[in-house]
Parts: C-alpha cells; sequence; structure tokens
C-alpha cells in the first residue's frame, strides 16, 4: 500500500469515518523579526482503536499538533472533531499525558489520579474506587499514598498515565512521555503502554522523536517536516502482534522501517527554508515509498 | 547544612528582578534570596501588563491625592497634612532649607557602608565558597551572625564608633554585608555543582577559576543579595541618622516630628522614599549594563 | 530502542581498575568494578565537626584576648557577657522587657502575615485591583519604613499601638508582594494540567493555583517574619521606654557593654526561634515544598 497523505475515509476498504478528524490545522507563531510556520495545513484522520505516533525531529510541530487537538493552544485555522463533533477549547473527552510529568506536588497519588474525576463531580467513594482501579493498572496500587516526590521518575509517569486512564478518555495524547526517563525504565514502561492498550483497546496519538519507540508501538506512523511544520508521510507499521514476544528490532520489516524513516527525516534537515519558500525532496539513495513496503 | 537550605529556597524563589525590600530569611535564618515573583527590580511590574495597567495605577495615584486634599477638611492638618501643604514644604526645605545637605548626607553614608560590605561579603562569600577549609569553619559562625538583627547592633556601633559618621557607616556596612555575603557563598555552591569540571578540564589555576569562572556565575546571586542589603541597610540608614547625632533624613524626620511640623515631615518621607526608588533604580541599571546577560541565566531567569 | 540489557558492565581503561572483594552491585545486582585511587588531600573534606567547633573555639578565644587588651567598655570578655545574660534575666529585667517585646512582635507579626497574604490573594486573583494597589505597595515596600515613626508618633504617642502599628506594616508588604505575585508564578505544567482536566476558572483557582502559590506564600513569610523582629527592635529604640530595644540603647548610651551584648544575643535567639519554629511549620505541613520545581 503506497504511503500518502490520507483524508476523507481513513483510506482503508469500506473504512468507517475516523475517530478523531483533524483537519488542515494551521499554526504560525510570530516573532520579533521572523514567522515559524509551526504547523502548515496537517491533516491527519486517527482511527478508532489505532495506536499511531507522531515522529520528527525537535521543532517539527508535533507536540503544538497534540496541544492544538488537546485544546491546550488554538490553531489558527482548521478543525477537529471528535466522533464527528466539533472541537472548541479543552475537550474533556481526551487525555494528555506530559513529558514534564507534572504531578501535583501538594497532592499524594491517588489525589493525583482522582483529580480528574474530581472535575467531573465524582461522589467521593466512587472517585476513590476508580483512582485506584486505575494505579492498578499502572502496577502502583501500593504507593497509592505516598507524595509524588518519594518516587522515582518512571513510577511518576506511571502515575501521570494513571491519572489519564482513571478519566476513561475516548483518545490518550502523549506527549514523549517518557522523554526525560533513563533507556531502561523508557523500555518498560513502553511494554506497559503497549499493554494497556491493548487491554484497553484505546486509541493513542503519542509524540516522540524515538524512531524505534515509535516501531515498537505504533500501527501507523506519522512523519513531520520542520519549518514550516507539515506532515509529509504516514507509514503502515504491519508488524505483528503483540510485539513483546520476539525482538523487534531484528524483523526484517521493522528494518525497512527505520531506514526509510530515518532517510526521511534526514531528508528533513535540508528542506528549504521559510524565506525561500516550499520544501524539495532530498533526491537520496533511500528507497522510494513503494519499495519501503 | 544551614547554607545548603540557602540554595534551595535561592531556587525555589528563582531570581526575578526582586522588588526591593524583600528580605528574604530561610530555614537557617539565612538571609537569602529576596526575588518577589512577578515583579521587577524596583518593585515595579512586569512589562507583560501593559498600558492598562499604568493606565489604572496613575488613576489610582491621582485618586488618592485628591481624597487626600479632601481630607484637609476635616482633619487637623497635624495628623496627615494635605498635598498642596507638602508640596509647598517641600519647595521650601529644598530651596532655603536642610533637604538637599540631608538627603546628600544620607545617601553618601548609604553608599559608603553598602560598597564596603559588598567587598567585604563577596570576598568571604567567595571564600567559603571556594575553600572547603574556610567553609566548614565559617558556616555556623556566618548562619549565627546572619540570624542575629544586625539593628540590635546600632548602640553597639556607637560604643565602638562614637556618636558621629564613622559609627552611622559602620552600622549600614555591618547591616549589608551578611546578605551579600549568604547570597554570594549561596552563589558560589550553586555553581559549584554545575561547572566545577569546566574550569579543571581547561587546565585553569584555582584562583583563575575562581575569577573567570565562579565570580561571574555567582553575580546574579551578588545582585539578588545587593537588594536585600539596600533595603534594609536603607533602614539603618534613617535609624542612623535617627538615633545616632540627629543627622541626614532620618534626623530631619525626628526634628520635624518632635515640632508636630506635619508637613515638613511628610515632605521628607516623600524624599526618603525617592531616595531608596533612587538605589534601587540604580542597582538595576547597573545589573543591566554591566551584566545584560543575567536576564538569560537561571538565577535570573524571572528578572 | 537501546541495545544495552542485562549485559555485563566492561571497564573501560586499563591497568588501574581492579575489582575489591565486595564489589558495588548496580540496579541489575551485576558487579561494577571500579577504580580504586585515593581522591588528592586538596579534595578530602575536613571532618565534620570539628572544623566549626574549632572555629568557634578560635573566635572565642580571640575574643578573650581582644578583651583583655580592650578597655570593657568597648568589649566585654566572653565570660562577663555569659555572666550578664545570666544576670539580667536573674534580675528581671530581661523577662520584663522580652514579656512586652514578644508580645508585641507576635501580635504585630500575627496580623502583618495575615493581613499581608490575605490581601496577596485578593490582589493576585482580581488583575485590577492589583494594578491599582500597585504604586502604592512598590513604594511602601521600597521606603524604609522607620521614617514613618515620627508620623505614627504624632498620631498615637509613644505606645503599644505604635509599636506594634509598625511591626505591622514593616511586616505587611514583602508578605503581599510575594503572595500576589506567588499566584501569579504557578508552574505553567500544573495549571496545564488542571485545564485538561476541564477545570472551570472556579476550580483552577482552588485547585491549582492556591496550593501552587504555598511555596512562595512561605517565602514572603519568611521575609516578613525577619523583618518583624527588625520591626520590632527599631521600634522599641525609637517608641519606648520599655522592651529589648529600649534596653539595648539603654545600655548602649550608658556604656554597660557586657550587658549589650548579652541582650544582643539574647536578640539573635528570638531571631533563630523564629526561623526554627516557620522550617517546623514547613517541614510538618508542607514538606512537599522542597520537592516541587
Amino acid at each position: 500500500m503506497k504511503a500518502e497523505n490520507l483524508s476523507e475515509a481513513d483510506g482503508r476498504p469500506g473504512g468507517q469515518p475516523p475517530l478523531l478528524d483533524i483537519r488542515e490545522i494551521c499554526k504560525a507563531f510570530r516573532g520579533q523579526d521572523r514567522t515559524v510556520i509551526a504547523l502548515d495545513r496537517v491533516t491527519l484522520p486517527v482511527r478508532r482503536g489505532e495506536f499511531i505516533s507522531l515522529v520528527g525531529a525537535s521543532g517539527c510541530g508535533k507536540t503544538t499538533l497534540l496541544r492544538i487537538i488537546d485544546g491546550l493552544e488554538t490553531a489558527d485555522s482548521g478543525e477537529v472533531r471528535l466522533d464527528g463533533k466539533l472541537l472548541t477549547g479543552v475537550s474533556q473527552d481526551m487525555a494528555y499525558v506530559f513529558q514534564e510529568i507534572n504531578l501535583l506536588p501538594w497532592r499524594n497519588v491517588l489525589g493525583n489520579v482522582a483529580l480528574g474525576l474530581e472535575v467531573r463531580g465524582v461522589p467521593k467513594r466512587e472517585r476513590r474506587a476508580r483512582a485506584l482501579k486505575a494505579l492498578e493498572m499502572v502496577g502502583l496500587a501500593p504507593v497509592a499514598k505516598a507524595p509524588p516526590y518519594t518516587l522515582s521518575g518512571g513510577m511518576q509517569q506511571r502515575v501521570g498515565v494513571a491519572r489519564a486512564l482513571a478519566v476513561q478518555p475516548k483518545v490518550f495524547l502523549m506527549d514523549e512521555p517518557f522523554g526525560q526517563l533513563d533507556n531502561f525504565t523508557r523500555e518498560a514502561l513502553q511494554v506497559e503502554i503497549a499493554g494497556l492498550w491493548e487491554r484497553l483497546g484505546a486509541t493513542i496519538v503519542f509524540v516522540t522523536h524515538d524512531v524505534d519507540e515509535a516501531i515498537f508501538l505504533s500501527d501507523r506512523i506519522a512523519l513531520f517536516h520542520a519549518s514550516p511544520g507539515r506532515l509529509t508521510e504516514i507509514v503502515d507499521v504491519n508488524l505483528p502482534r503483540p510485539r513483546t514476544g520476539y525482538d523487534v528490532r531484528a524483523h526484517p520489516r521493522a528494518i525497512e522501517l527505520r531506514s526509510h524513516i530515518t532517510d526521511h527525516l534526514r531528508g528533513a534537515r535540508t528542506n528549504g527554508d521559510p524565506v525561500s519558500g516550499g520544501s524539495r525532496r532530498v533526491p537520496a539513495a533511500a528507497r522510494t515509498p513503494e519499495e519501503a513496503q | 547544612m544551614h547554607l545548603l537550605r540557602a540554595i534551595r529556597a535561592r531556587r525555589e524563589a528563582a531570581g526575578s528582578g526582586g522588588a526591593g525590600g524583600h528580605v528574604q530569611a530561610d530555614g537557617a535564618g539565612a538571609v537569602v534570596a529576596a526575588p518577589v515573583p512577578g515583579t521587577d527590580g524596583r518593585g515595579g511590574a512586569r512589562g507583560t501588563r501593559g498600558h492598562g495597567h499604568v493606565i489604572a495605577g496613575t488613576l489610582a495615584v491621582g485618586v488618592f491625592i485628591g481624597l487626600w486634599q479632601l481630607s484637609g477638611l476635616f482633619l487637623d492638618p497635624i495628623f496627615v497634612s494635605t498635598p498642596a501643604r507638602v508640596a509647598k514644604a517641600l519647595a521650601t526645605l529644598i530651596v532655603s532649607g536642610p533637604l538637599p545637605g540631608a538627603f546628600l548626607r544620607s545617601l553618601l553614608e548609604m553608599i559608603g557602608g553598602f560598597l564596603i560590605a559588598t567587598v567585604a561579603g563577596v570576598g568571604v562569600g567567595l571564600l567559603m565558597g571556594r575553600m572547603r577549609l574556610a567553609e566548614k569553619a565559617l558556616d555556623p559562625l556566618v548562619a549565627f551572625g546572619n540570624a542575629t538583627p544586625s539593628i540590635a547592633l546600632l548602640p553597639v556601633m556607637e560604643v565602638w564608633f562614637g556618636f558621629g559618621t564613622a559609627a552611622r557607616v559602620a552600622f549600614i556596612m555591618v547591616i549589608c554585608t551578611w546578605p551579600i555575603l549568604v547570597n554570594t557563598y549561596a552563589g558560589v555552591r550553586a555553581a559549584r555543582s554545575l561547572l566545577t569540571d569546566v574550569g579543571k578540564a581547561f587546565g585553569m589555576s584555582g584562583l583563575k577559576q575562581t575569577w573567570s569562572i565562579y565570580l561571574p556565575a555567582t553575580v546574579p546571586y551578588i545582585f539578588v543579595g545587593a537588594r536585600i542589603a539596600l533595603a534594609v541597610g536603607a533602614v539603618g540608614m534613617i535609624l542612623g541618622g535617627q538615633e545616632i547625632g540627629q543627622s541626614g533624613l532620618g534626623g530631619l524626620t525626628e526634628n520635624f516630628g518632635s515640632y508636630s511640623q506635619t508637613a515638613d515631615l511628610v515632605a521628607t518621607i516623600v524624599t526618603t522614599t525617592a531616595l531608596a526608588m533612587l538605589l534601587f533604580f540604580g542597582l538595576r541599571v547597573l545589573q543591566r549594563r554591566a551584566f545584560p546577560w543575567i536576564a538569560a541565566t537561571s538565577a535570573g531567569e524571572r528578572a | 530502542m537501546t541495545a544495552a540489557g542485562g549485559g555485563k558492565v566492561t571497564a573501560a581503561g586499563g591497568g588501574k581498575v581492579t575489582a575489591p572483594a565486595r564489589a558495588p552491585r548496580d540496579g541489575a545486582g551485576t558487579a561494577v568494578p571500579w577504580a580504586i585511587r585515593r581522591p588528592p588531600l586538596s579534595e578530602r573534606r575536613p571532618a565534620g565537626v570539628l572544623a566549626p567547633v574549632a572555629a568557634a573555639a578560635v573566635l572565642l578565644a580571640a575574643w578573650e584576648i581582644t578583651a583583655q587588651f580592650v578597655s570593657p567598655v568597648l568589649i566585654s570578655s566572653p565570660q562577663q557577657v555569659a555572666v550578664e545574660f545570666v544576670g539580667q534575666f536573674r534580675t528581671g529585667t530581661a523577662t520584663a522587657a522580652l514579656e512586652i517585646s514578644l508580645r508585641e512582635l507576635y501580635i504585630g507579626m500575627g496580623i502583618g502575615l495575615a493581613a499581608g497574604i490575605g490581601l496577596g490573594l485578593v490582589i493576585g486573583r482580581y488583575r485590577v485591583l492589583g494594578s491599582i494597589v500597585s504604586p502604592f505597595v512598590n513604594a511602601a515596600n521600597a521606603t524604609p519604613l522607620n521614617v514613618l515613626i515620627p508620623l505614627l508618633i504624632v498620631w498615637v504617642g509613644i505606645s503599644t499601638e505604635a509599636r506594634v502599628l509598625f511591626v505591622v506594616l514593616i511586616t505587611v508588604f514583602p508578605v503581599l508582594l510575594n503572595t500576589a505575585g506567588g499566584m501569579r508564578n504557578v508552574s505553567r505544567g500544573y495549571v496545564e494540567v488542571g485545564k485538561m482536566l476541564g477545570m472551570s476558572e472556579r476550580q483552577l483557582l482552588r485547585k491549582i493555583i492556591l496550593p501552587g502559590s504555598v511555596p512562595y506564600i512561605f517565602a514572603g513569610v519568611r521575609i516578613g517574619v525577619a523583618l518583624a523582629v527588625i520591626g520590632m527592635i527599631v521600634g522599641e529604640m525609637e517608641v519606648s521606654n520599655v522592651g529589648l530595644g529600649y534596653l539595648l540603647n539603654f545600655y548602649g548610651t550608658g556604656f554597660q557593654t557586657g550587658k549589650l551584648l548579652a541582650l544582643v544575643i539574647l536578640a539573635s535567639l528570638i531571631g533563630v526561634v523564629n526561623v526554627l519554629i516557620v522550617r517546623g511549620i514547613q517541614a510538618r505541613w508542607f514538606a512537599w515544598i522542597t520537592a516541587s520545581r
């Protein structure tokens, strides 16, 4: 299947409308002496139950896009629809997991996880139960009463994930959630997220600059270029699941993907700059999209 | 360690410009960073607020002066006087009165004490930060000295230096030294954790490291300490003027107060406020001109 | 994903590397060989307790010696100061002074802190108020407030009211500024968590801004407490014929240096005790403050 930008129905034969429909998102940041086009008509349909990663170098707008999707920032133009409904402002049907984790230090772990439920007016006993259940899902029920600062970075981020789980969102938005953690913790958490995703049948939009992480976790990978920020390609990962039972990195398809993606992203660096406008594809020794299949 | 808290408290309140008059005492009583988040060096509000803010403020001042003037209709002027009288008194005091002389005297004593304190405070602070031995030895003494309200030493200054200028300057100096010392020390410690390897990697001698690496890195902290010193030092400046002889602006307030010359008294108070603001402004200008890069460091990121 | 795994850690350099009998182990339980090398003398820390005790002893000795050579009017020996210290209490002079001083100190401090925090919260909440009040608060904050004392005397005469009022004045402004400013400086990450979870303005204020301001409020309180002590002493030097500050002045002009120094030490103790109380409160109820940010 040719990798390309998809619009309308999500391109699958007999495809359903996407759960999360992102259309023509544009966002520019105006500075003192120059304007940075963070997002240039980004269109991305996200299917129900899929795990899709947004991959690109730093500064290519993927975090901005994620924040726009959640409503933490507003786009200059374009729209986001969830289940067909147009989104304005922050959506309570989506939950965001931050790179900086951002656990409130004045609440204990349980208090942090239950926070979203408080906002939604869930009664106390039910809040507690649901929060504990979310903590169990990430294996942290024992530390429910602990203050966040006593936890390691990995544990804190798992609490961050639990916080999102507790509100049972339709879509999880994760912004490089493991970026601040060491390699070993990161790998363990990747496995955990993959497991959670499978168990819950969740829809996850995941931002990362780690190509291997994206390949391990995702159904599809959306590739971004910077300056101007564009969605240039969406690739299907097509690796067998569950991906924990074998060495994904050694799989030929994964090797192929990694090579294709890295070439693609390397080409991003020699893109045209905003002044001259437009971009040009690098005539790479890279494979063509057809060959990448 | 007591002064380790100083860094933490310092970090947690991160070095914004720091309004004048903010003396911060942390866990050990170490007078540390006085940055007031959200405000700028001289206590002026941050630029993010813009025009509406300035207009509201100006209007408020205008209304205040108006009400103040009206109060003179039913309140005995001995209590708060009126803006009109105060303005007149101010003019008279400046043109033919003791105000300019007093202003100058207070200003010079303040600057003198402050400068000596800066040399002493920065010197010892650097010493403690760079020499483990000095640090270990001096730390508890510094913590104790810093916890002492230097104001209480006024009579001691009188005993040692007599009842004149020397005592007043020494008093200001003692007050100003502690915050500068403690903050310089905190700055060196912070720099230590970040920059220790840089100098070594370049093969610099200890002294060169101190001069080229640690001192610049500590400058933002020194300025924070300077602001605290200025705030409390000003209290000492006025107190000295009131208690050690009757000199400078402090002496004038004492004089006018005892004769219930409220208009003159308020005029002097206004002048003192102006002097204090001038000092903070001067400090801020010095910081911006000589060290414009401070805003880019973590210590000055909110400045 | 990285290739690191549970493999053995190899020593990088040759020669000096030896594995001692009880090698330290890393998180995975693998023995980590380390280089054995004694740190040079300059890097060794002097024994913890020895140096300050030695330094204190040296200082005391120097003090004692100076006192021998110098007129007792200038400096009393440590021994004399100690004697006077005890004497002041035995005769009841210090006790009586403390009774007055401490009462005025804590009443004034209490009002000042409460007013500062309360007003600060209101001002932090309503920006317009902040703009209106700003010129006055900032002017007051920059001014050495003891310049107002003769005016206070005109108003209420030489009295307890004047002194308490002065302590209130000197305490209130920095506390106010720190509180109001603190509300504005709550970490953006925490605020975004609140927004992401769908909090209303009121909920944001109550659940995020207010608790998030606590560290800043504490910073202001520490400043206020220190200033209150200063205010008490200054007030009593000028507006009083009783109390600690008055006594300090009295002994000073009377050249009773021994008693003077004893009271200076007493004043220090008050300062230290205050600081310990604030620190204790923070440790007991707000332990999370040092951990945040």
